[in-house]
């Protein structure tokens, strides 16, 4: 009985504690770096033109500035959930929140505007 | 905040090692416990492991990709985003080399023998664009190719530039040979895109890919297209937003099982010059962006390539010839929005659509 307390204690510990999600940088397909969501930080990326100010702060990831000609990727807000992305598709530059944990519940992430109900997906 | 995430993990460490003392003596008793097993898999297996829900962005055909898929592999969304990549080469406009470059580069001088999966392709754009009178229009690449609009050169073009190009863009130029497989464009000059059709074919070839992979619930997100496989796995159906053609956010909620919603609207891509707004769906009549009534078209459809090109023809079409068109169509399913935010939407989805934007009303004449 108390084994099994303990191994229930131990999975909601594990549920529920434990935060493995990161910010992924992808650039020209590939991963270029990963960082942790829990540590703040400002990422200044770059690579020949192109020119990124990242932060994440308060377990959010932002784009403050960048290069690209329209700008799309600093006008999306912020993200902190696993699956959430900003992209860059002129650079082809993608910030996304992964979590590599193997048995955990993912947070289902979804689309969500000021004071509108949650969605699946939007068709734009 | 930092000591508190230090007093965080520090008494994480504390109750793992309790707890994991615990399994241990619980392995001991009991030999291997599932939760063990388990791990070992998964660190042999990382990418072949199931997971419940698995949501993977990207860039595919030059445009973003999310795919959100249920009690599915790693390697299941790798595998897609490879599909994506020779689409892309087969399909580009761009990218020499590709069957659809090579016709461009060939037109006027010689045809191009392609493959049959591309055969068919163009096939079905040149029915389309006669299906709809040319309000699709599969030529208008030289036309497209003069504004670039989406890009960073994008400019509006002299208006000499444009009237000799639209001599260029008569779908019915287009020559077929069913024996060889072969197409060719009769003028020098002409030039077929497939980019108002690519991103829906493409969605469908990913339909056919995860079925075969045994996923029966998924929600392909593909550049604004949206494809429902199955329903979520609850069996509720997925709930769309239709984006809000005139501010941020969405106006309207759509129930989706098992059907594709694409949307067009002046919107999506467009640059500003002098004040005036350019978007990128052009009047095949006039080679300038449509002006009309409409801000937002929604097809709804099993066949997501037809879905693709009959939005934005429908969108060119305007209100009045539009909604005859979509009438005389089975299988189609629309909700269009026009500039005072009045909504359009066949009887059939009705009952899968709520508007959730205030200012915005159904059409109460009919």
């Amino acid at each position: 009985m108390a084994i099994a307390v303990g191994l229930f204690l131990y999975n909601c510990h594990y549920f529920q504690e434990s935060d493995k999600r990161q910010l992924v940088i992808y650039y020209q397909g590939r991963v270029y770096a990963t960082y942790p969501l829990t540590e703040n930080r400002q990422i200044i990326f770059e690579e020949k033109r192109v020119k990124h100010q990242i932060s994440v702060y308060d377990e959010q990831v932002s784009m403050l500035e960048a290069n690209c000609f329209d700008k799309l990727c600093v006008r999306t807000p912020g993200i902190s959930q696993v699956g959430q992305s900003i992209i860059c598709l002129p650079h082809r530059l993608i910030l996304t929140i992964e979590d590599d944990e193997q048995e955990r519940k993912q947070r289902i992430p979804r689309e969500k505007a000021p004071n509108q109900p949650l969605i699946d997906g939007l068709a734009e | 905040m930092d000591r508190k995430r230090r007093k965080k993990l520090n008494t994480h460490i504390k109750t793992s090692l309790v707890n994991q003392l615990g399994v241990i003596f619980f392995g001991l008793i009991l030999g291997l416990t599932a939760c063990q097993v388990d791990q070992r898999v998964d660190v042999n297996n990382q990418t072949e492991k199931v997971k419940p829900i698995l949501k993977k962005t990207d860039i595919g055909l030059g445009t973003v990709v999310t795919l959100t898929l249920y009690n599915a592999r790693p390697a299941d969304s790798d595998e897609c985003f490879k599909l994506l990549q020779t689409i892309e080469n087969k399909l580009s406009f761009h990218q020499s080399g590709s069957a659809i470059n090579q016709i461009n580069q060939l037109a006027g001088r010689q045809s191009v023998i392609v493959d049959e999966e591309v055969y068919s392709l163009i096939k079905q754009a040149y029915d389309y664009s006669s299906l709809t009178e040319g309000h699709f229009n599969m030529s208008l690449g030289p036309i497209t190719e003069l504004w670039k609009i989406g890009t960073e050169q994008a400019k509006v073009p002299k208006d000499e530039i444009i009237k000799r190009k639209l001599a260029l863009t008569d779908y019915q130029l287009i020559t077929f040979n069913e024996e060889r497989k072969s197409v060719f464009l009769e003028k020098e000059g002409m030039a077929v895109d497939l980019g108002g059709i690519a991103k829906g074919y493409a969605s469908q070839k990913l339909r056919t890919l995860l079925s075969k992979k045994g996923i029966e619930s998924a929600l392909i997100y593909l550049g604004g297209n949206i494809e429902a496989i199955g329903s979520k796995p609850d069996g509720q159906p997925f709930k769309i937003g239709i984006k809000n053609p005139l501010a941020e956010g969405y106006f309207g909620i759509l129930s989706l099982k098992n059907q594709s919603v694409v949307t067009s609207g002046p919107y999506e891509r467009f640059f500003i010059d002098n004040g005036v707004r350019y978007h990128h769906i052009f009047d095949s009549q006039t080679g300038y962006p449509v002006v009309n009534e409409l801000v937002s078209v929604s097809i709804i459809a099993t066949d997501t390539t037809k879905a693709d090109a009959l939005s934005t023809a429908v969108y060119s079409m305007g209100l009045a010839e539009g909604l005859r068109f979509l009438d005389k169509q089975s299988a189609i399913e629309y909700i269009i929005v026009t500039q005072d935010k009045t909504v359009y939407c066949s009887k059939e989805i009705k009952q899968y659509f709520e508007i959730v934007e205030k200012g915005f009303k159904f059409n109460e004449e009919e």
